[in-house]
């Protein structure tokens, strides 16, 4: 069986970034020239999939895949969920609505996740100092329990963080 | 027990709806609270949304015990809040939480056991998770569960002492809350049991040795 970890999230959100900060093997990616309205804030996006790996020390070996943003590539979404052990979901809280965007992401992988667990990165969040509390309310109104933190996918030690907390949630009731 | 509160830059009709509320009250709080116009009292709640900086309530601070920050500027000081326009639950919820995070600095001067039991109301930010190892496990049982620290400690294998002493920094930032203890069913996952040794190696390949 393959043992993975889904990293989902708005294009340009930092999912490649994030695979990047927590591989221990150059990630592989399908980006392509970004040639629609993305092209504003990116040279390039993700068409396929990306996947980086994490190598325990007896060399099991944990995959972790970045769903391409746009949604017109949607149909890999199932294709890569399927199987996850978990989902971090990154929200950019620089977009129109961050929320929205956050409903949209739990709502396609809605049965994925129930059978596992998922995490919400908030990125660009000092763009937005509302958006951790409109997020737990959202939360909260939903009655869904699942860690919210800011981060930045740059920042190894953030993106550990998440993965720790996905991890702590799979392991507990 | 007697209690003194003083209202500082309130607005004539916000100290009117506060006193107002808080007299209507004073069957529904567990001390009975006081209002002063003069001298030094335990409690100042300080309407920040009056004032571009931060001189009132550093100012009120050294002469009161707690101070709550009334409006709804953001501050980053840990300050309890109470958010405008004035409500009587917020009121109310407000001199709740007096009272936990009170419990809160006694319990970091007085390390018992204490059979309080805790809720996490929000994930902690990175700097606390990064400073607490075990803090992810912690709070995966505590978000979804009322809970004492020494059935933590038991469910976590981490020592009493750290899950006391990461309590006080969440009672004291606001993410935990004090809840009246309640029969719990929290344990780790079985129907992922197959799956511990590997989250047990991932949990110790990014830092987390407990």
């Amino acid at each position: 069986m393959e043992l993975k970890i889904v990293i989902t999230g708005t294009a340009a959100v930092g999912k490649t970034t994030a695979i990047q900060s927590i591989s221990d093997r150059p990630p592989v990616t399908t980006d392509q020239a970004a040639t629609d309205g993305l092209a504003i804030v990116k040279d390039t996006t993700t068409v396929a999939f990306d996947f980086g790996e994490i190598v325990l020390p007896d060399e099991t070996i944990v995959r972790v895949y970045g769903t391409p943003g746009q949604e017109r590539f949607r149909h890999m979404w199932e294709i890569i969920a399927e199987g996850a052990l978990g989902f971090i979901i990154l929200v950019d809280a620089s977009r129109d609505e961050p929320v929205v965007d956050l409903d949209m992401y739990l709502a396609n992988f809605q049965k994925n996740i129930a059978e596992s667990s998922a995490v919400v990165g908030v990125t660009r969040s000092e763009q937005n100092p509302n958006v951790m509390n409109e997020i737990y309310q959202y939360l909260e109104n939903q009655q869904l329990i699942y860690p919210v933190m800011a981060v930045d996918p740059r920042e190894k030690t953030d993106m550990k963080q998440l993965l720790l907390s996905l991890i702590a949630m799979l392991e507990c009731y | 027990m007697n209690r003194t509160i003083k209202l500082c830059g309130f607005s004539k009709n916000d100290e009117l709806v506060f006193t107002s509320l808080l007299s209507l009250l004073s069957n529904k709080t567990e001390d009975h609270w006081a209002v002063i116009s003069s001298g030094n009292a335990q409690v100042s709640v300080v309407d920040v949304d009056n004032f571009t900086d931060d001189k009132l309530i550093t100012a009120v601070e050294p002469n009161c015990d707690r101070v709550i920050a009334y409006g709804n500027r953001r501050l980053n000081n840990g300050y309890l809040t109470l958010a405008k326009p004035l409500r009587a639950a917020s009121i109310l919820k407000c001199l709740a939480d007096l009272e936990v995070t009170s419990s809160a600095h006694e319990f970091a001067e007085d390390h018992r056991a204490v059979e309080y039991a805790y809720h996490l109301r929000r994930w902690p930010p990175i700097d606390v998770m990064a400073e607490f190892p075990g803090a992810a496990r912690i709070c995966a049982l505590l978000i979804k569960q009322v809970i004492t620290a020494e059935h933590l400690s038991d469910l976590t294998g981490i020592e009493l002492d750290k899950i006391k002493s990461f309590i006080g920094v969440g009672l004291a930032d606001g993410f935990l809350v004090l809840k009246e203890r309640t029969q719990t069913t929290t344990s780790m996952k079985r129907d992922k049991g197959h799956l511990q040794p590997l989250f047990a190696k991932l949990r110790l390949k990014f830092g987390a040795k407990a």
